[in-house]
């Protein structure tokens, strides 16, 4: 767990660069899917935000010490 | 000095990490969609529920609300908020004040699917943007 805002901020930066890199192979694993990413790696997913949150809860780990993300295929998204 | 972000290779965008601080919550992580075509940066309702505990409508309104495709929703205020990138010089601020965030469903009720929070030209165009097949670089 970052006891820092600059080690938090490494640890985005990581999260960020990693997550792009694989979306791809994580829809094919985790489509429709919320993830929480740390560390270069999924640590925990579940199909509700919620079951996530209690997940990560029982583990002791905060929602705002990882980054969480919903996979699905942005490819038709419109911002 | 220059921040990083990176090109995601299912949509072809470019995400820049941060560390969102704001009145009376944690910092939290999100990754912000480099949107030149966006003239504010707006947090995204999906990204501010991630932040454990962060209830969209407990925040102040906007008194606005904004239109995209599929119809308008409101806008809530995240108060004295900063942006804090990873730069080549260390941490680099952008205190904004009043962050928007967009709501979850649209002004007639229809919920909105998830979406990228976007990091609009008002912030961008403090930087020069090179864009590169695998990373944007936003220079000062």
């Amino acid at each position: 767990m970052a006891t820092t805002l600059e080690e938090k901020l490494d640890e985005v930066d990581n999260e960020v660069k990693w997550l792009h890199a694989n979306y791809n192979e994580l829809i094919n694993k985790h489509n429709q899917e919320f993830v929480a990413i740390k560390n270069e790696g999924i640590i925990e997913h579940a199909k509700e935000l919620e079951s996530l949150k209690v997940k990560l809860e029982g583990k002791g780990i905060k929602t705002s010490d990882v980054l969480i993300e919903f996979i699905r295929d942005k490819r038709n998204q419109v911002n | 000095m220059y921040i990083l972000g990176y090109k995601d290779v299912n949509d072809r965008k470019y995400y820049a990490p941060v560390i969102v601080q704001a009145f009376g919550f944690i910092p939290f992580k999100i990754n912000l969609l480099v949107d030149t075509g966006a003239s504010r940066t707006q947090m995204s309702w999906n990204d501010a529920q991630y932040a454990g505990g962060f209830i969209i409508r407990l925040l102040p309104a906007d008194n606005s609300s904004y239109t995209g495709i599929g119809g308008s929703v409101r806008g809530y205020i995240l108060e004295q908020t900063t942006l804090t990138f990873k730069s080549s010089a260390g941490k680099y601020d952008i205190t904004i004040g009043n962050l928007s965030v967009s709501d979850y469903e649209t002004t007639d009720g229809r919920p909105c699917p998830f979406t990228a929070s976007m990091l609009g030209m008002d912030l961008l165009s403090r930087f020069d943007l090179l864009f590169e097949d695998t990373y944007v670089m936003l220079r000062m």
